[in-house]
């Protein structure tokens, strides 16, 4: 003890290093590749005045301002000096690269950056509009690095200009740059959102380890609750918001480069719902209501709040059960909107609408009164506006804690920028097929749950269940027959035309008889076992049952079918 | 049962004779009394005048109805019709699962019956059901183009009702069933009303007829069944006056119903992209130049070189914008319009288990066999060598083709024979 402490010395404490090995084999790749390049991603998105948000990837958004006397607000770094940071940040790693290269140890890198700039051509908002480019922006930039570690001075000088001379960035703002822009047309349709989208998910990787980290977070995190989610009414919005932040509900939401995946996003609803239907289907109601606020016309919507919607920062859902029903003819339009100045004032009552709590917000439809009678107003509803009641629902028979309430709305006022489409029924058409097949995860999910359940006796029981229908071989065969059309349907969600529609509707319905059956089998497989009352094949005799009634149901699936496939002919 | 024993040694003696043109079928117990012909007129005794009292060909169009005979091995009774229903209904009720049917057809129109009743010739213990998207009337389908000059009321039109045949023939119905996909691997078909499991399935749905881009089907009629040409029937005989009837498209039917609603008296306009009518069946104008004067008596007037650019509702009817020869643009106003531009084979059920497609099911032409295991096709939804051919002739010999399988019994080749087409305008019937 003594002894050790008498060998005090002065302790180093050394930045943390990066993986040799790794840096090493990224340079013998390099080597051997000497054109490989990828593209760095950014989208800026303008908040407002002088501010704008950054998204790139799935990381905080980097905030950019303006100074007060240049007409921003101050509340963030100009643009220029987010240059100076990409710089300084850049010669940072490179030292840090060089000097583990060199095998030199550092504790200690700081910068010290200046760029001379001015602004007199006033963004060539009518300034001193004669400037040639060359004598616009930086005129000259200095850099002063403070940087200690286990080497001499001169070793440390050279590994700074070596950085120096193979910074990506310094290089950058040394070349002359090909450097194209030109403006994105968005179409009628609104699909030019497919462009402009914000960065909405997480880089997923191959789809197999996301879907793989879904499950887990679904066997880690939903599993120990499942129980108090169906019978107890337990909301799980920290897991809720975990899965969004991991991208399971954003999949079929463009990224900025990138294709949707319908696809994707059902197959992750399809895993949680494996293990807990009641999350699979807030999963759904995130999932669609990401998708209303992508296509809507509203930037309030379709940019800043539709990335955090599916960050999971805020949830949200879908209360277009009645109109859905309306459209098909089956009900009445339960809300009713009146237009006034600066938007539209809707009242009414929702019977259920789920993944709500005080500050989350749903798509809604009302029906336009007056002139517009034929019309229909879809909008954002947010939960913690004036005029909005939550009111608990009655119990029901399981999936209790999907926060389902009815909405009381009393003379609601909708901004304009909260309207998501106005008409509706266009966008509607547009999205139907996609809203259906997402409902598709859930029946995928239920059914694989109640087939592992069948497997999990089968070791004790095959020599009896061997005499049951549906065993849990057929079952699976028809499972993924239909999961195969499903994700074949997924490839083109946005196909509106109703031959289309008939065969995602029969999809859907096939879902929901299969889970039916599946249930029940399942609970037949367990026997007496699967008859207590925490057994999960009881659970998913709920589950089952949900699927099977929530709107569109079997019976509403069926007569659209049999609507869309008549001739239509005069009155 | 003694009855049915002296009614089938009777039936024997009386033969009966098909209608090559429309499958009318002239049997001689029961005669055409509308026509003049008591029961138990032999084909002998009809006079050349009579015609089909269907399609108008006449006596010398007609064949001894070998087609049946060629299978009458194995008559059912009505008893053991009735006993195979009673069974199946039994075990309709007891089973879990689906029932499994021997055959379902799908279609319940002419095509589909015709395959009932060969099957029933041949076997009373087969179950069949038939998933039908109407109710499955049976009626005959050339009537509807000459109902109006030869005054057959709109009741007598339906000869039984779906439901009353299908107790009489023991088939389980499925009417107003939409079939929505066909489950091969599980042998399931998804319909409108729920999964129907089958061993042997049959399509006989027919066609959908085309309604061009641009016209609005709140807008124009189309008629390709009894439902349909009720409908219109019921629309255009609220007033008692003659109405203004706008038909486009002058092929089979559309000249045919022209033909039918002028001698009725409405005002009828003809039109077509063609430089005349029946242009797809006759090549020469000269080959429907009788046809063309017979009409100058009539308020029919044929437009040429004419298609319809939109069709919109107005206070008194319909605005229809017609363009003639690409250059010059012409409004009238009709009470009515009749869309008969073509037909078209759906291919939602027939993509669903990937059959050979070939402008309709691809059928093999001997055995009516898709390219599917266990899957038959017959009617207007086929197609024999990339060619359809939708007519009313053929369809009881495909049902023999096909029930001769079904049955287990040795095949009834199917054998295509040339069209004769005859033109039912009453004005003056033509032969193309």
């Amino acid at each position: 003890m003594s002894q050790e402490l008498s060998t005090i010395e002065t302790v180093v404490e050394y930045l943390r290093p990066i993986d040799a090995k790794g840096l090493a084999a990224f340079a013998e790749k390099g080597r051997a590749n000497p054109g490989s390049r990828g593209t760095n991603k950014v989208r800026t998105v303008m908040e407002g005045q002088y501010r704008s948000l950054s998204y790139v990837g799935n990381h905080a958004p980097v905030v950019v301002d303006e100074p007060l006397h240049l007409f921003g607000q101050d509340t963030a770094p100009a643009p220029g000096e987010i240059v100076l940071s990409g710089l300084g940040a850049c010669l940072a790693v490179g030292i840090t690269a060089v000097a583990t290269w060199k095998n030199v140890k550092l504790s200690k890198i700081e910068i010290h950056l200046e760029g001379d700039i001015g602004n007199p051509a006033a963004w060539g908002a009518g300034g001193a509009l004669e400037k040639q480019a060359h004598e616009m922006g930086f005129q000259a930039i200095r850099v002063k690095v403070d940087v200690q570690g286990d080497a001499s001075k001169e070793v440390l000088d050279e590994i700074v200009q070596h950085a120096n001379q193979y910074s990506p960035v310094a290089n950058t703002l040394r070349n002359p740059i090909p450097f194209d822009i030109s403006t994105i047309l968005i179409t009628e349709h609104g699909m030019g959102h497919v462009d402009t989208a914000l960065t909405l998910a997480a880089d997923i990787g191959t789809h197999e380890s996301f879907l793989a980290k879904i499950s887990s977070i679904a066997q880690l995190k939903i599993q120990p609750l499942v129980q108090a989610i169906d019978q107890d009414g337990l909301y799980p919005e920290a897991v809720l918001k975990e899965l969004a932040a991991a991208g399971a509900m954003s999949a079929h939401l463009a990224k900025p480069y990138g294709e949707s995946d319908f696809g994707l996003a059902i197959r992750s609803i399809a895993a949680v719902s494996r293990v807990c239907g009641a999350t699979g289907f807030m999963m759904w109601c995130q999932s669609v209501c990401g998708l209303y606020l992508q296509q809507s016309e509203s930037a309030v919507l379709n940019t800043i709040l539709l990335s955090q919607h599916a960050q999971g920062k805020r949830l949200g859902g879908t209360a277009l059960s009645n109109p859905m029903k309306s459209y098909a003819g089956i009900e009445q339009f339960l809300l009713k909107a009146t237009a006034v100045e600066g938007g539209f004032v809707v009242s009414g009552t929702l019977p259920w609408v789920s993944n709500l709590g005080q500050n989350h917000y749903c798509g809604a439809i009302a029906s336009m009164d007056g002139e517009d009678r034929e019309a229909e107003l879809m909008f954002l509803l947010r939960c913690d506006a004036p005029g909005v009641t939550l009111r608990e629902c009655p119990n029901f028979s399981g999936m209790e804690g999907t926060a389902t309430y009815a909405l009381h709305l009393k003379s609601y006022f909708v901004p304009h920028e909260d309207v998501i489409a106005n008409p509706a029924k266009p966008l509607i058409r547009r999205i139907r097929a996609g809203f259906v097949l997402l409902q598709c995860g859930m029946a995928a999910g239920v059914v694989q749950g109640a087939i592992d359940s069948m497997w999990a006796v089968e070791g004790q029981l095959g020599h009896v269940n061997q005499y049951l229908e549906d065993r849990p071989a057929a079952l699976q065969a028809e499972l993924d027959g239909l999961l195969a059309r499903i994700l074949d349907l997924a490839c083109t969600p946005f196909d509106d035309t109703d031959a289309f529609f008939v065969n995602v509707l029969d999809v859907r319905a096939h879902g929901a008889e299969l889970s039916l059956r599946a249930a029940q089998s399942a609970l037949l497989h367990q026997g007496a076992r699967g008859y207590l009352m925490s057994s999960e094949v009881q659970r998913r005799i709920r589950e089952s049952h949900f699927v099977a009634i929530v709107t569109p149901a079997i019976k509403h699936l069926r007569s659209e079918m049999a609507r869309l496939t008549r001739t239509e002919l005069p009155a | 049962m003694s009855w049915d024993a002296v009614r089938t040694t009777e039936d024997a003696a009386w033969r009966q004779y098909l209608c090559k043109a429309c499958g009318y079928v002239y049997d001689e117990k029961a005669g055409d009394p509308d026509s003049g012909l008591p029961p138990g007129t032999r084909y002998e005794d009809i006079p050349d005048d009579w015609y089909c009292p269907i399609c108008g060909v006449t006596k010398s169009d007609f064949v001894l109805c070998d087609a049946m005979s060629c299978i009458t091995t194995r008559q059912a009774t009505t008893e053991r019709v009735v006993a195979g229903l009673h069974a199946f209904n039994q075990a309709q009720r007891t089973s879990r699962k689906p029932y499994l049917h021997d055959v379902v057809i799908v279609g319940g129109g002419m095509a589909g019956w015709a395959l009932v009743e060969s099957l029933r010739r041949l076997s009373s213990s087969l179950s069949i059901a038939m998933v039908s998207d109407c109710d499955a009337t049976r009626y005959d389908k050339p009537l509807l183009s000459v109902a109006l000059s030869k005054h057959i009321s709109l009741e007598s039109l339906a000869k039984e009702s779906g439901a009353a045949a299908a107790e009489r023939l023991g088939v389980t119905l499925y009417a107003r069933t939409a079939a929505i996909r066909i489950d091969h691997d599980r042998r399931m078909l998804r319909t409108t009303r729920g999964e129907v499991r089958y061993r042997r399935l049959v399509l006989a749905y027919g066609v959908k007829p085309v309604l061009p881009k641009g016209l609005l089907p709140q807008h124009c009629w189309r008629i390709n069944h009894l439902d349909h040409y009720l409908r219109f029937r019921q629309a255009l005989e609220v007033h008692a006056h003659p109405r203004r009837v706008l038909i486009v498209g002058a092929g089979l039917i559309g000249t045919e119903l022209a033909d039918d609603l002028a001698r009725s008296n409405h005002h009828v306009t003809l039109v077509d992209n063609a430089a005349h009518p029946l242009n797809q069946l006759a090549a020469e104008r000269s080959q429907v130049e009788p046809l063309l004067s017979a009409w100058e008596r009539l308020p029919l007037r044929f437009l040429s070189h004419t298609t319809v650019r939109e069709v919109s509702p107005t206070k008194n009817g319909l605005v229809v914008t017609l363009e003639a020869n690409l250059d010059h643009a012409d409004s009238i106003e009709v009470d009515h319009v009749l869309v008969c531009v073509g037909q078209q084979v759906e291919d939602r059920l027939a993509q669903s288990v990937r059959l050979n497609w070939v402008n309709g099911i691809d059928v093999d032409p001997a055995t009516l066999q898709t390219s599917q295991p266990d899957i038959y096709a017959m009617g207007d939804c086929i197609s024999m060598y990339g060619k359809s051919h939708r007519f009313v002739e053929p369809l009881r010999r495909q049902a023999c083709t096909i029930a001769s399988q079904l049955a287990g019994m040795e095949l009834v080749r199917f054998e295509h024979r040339p069209e004769l087409v005859r033109v039912k305008t009453q004005s003056c019937p033509l032969t193309l």
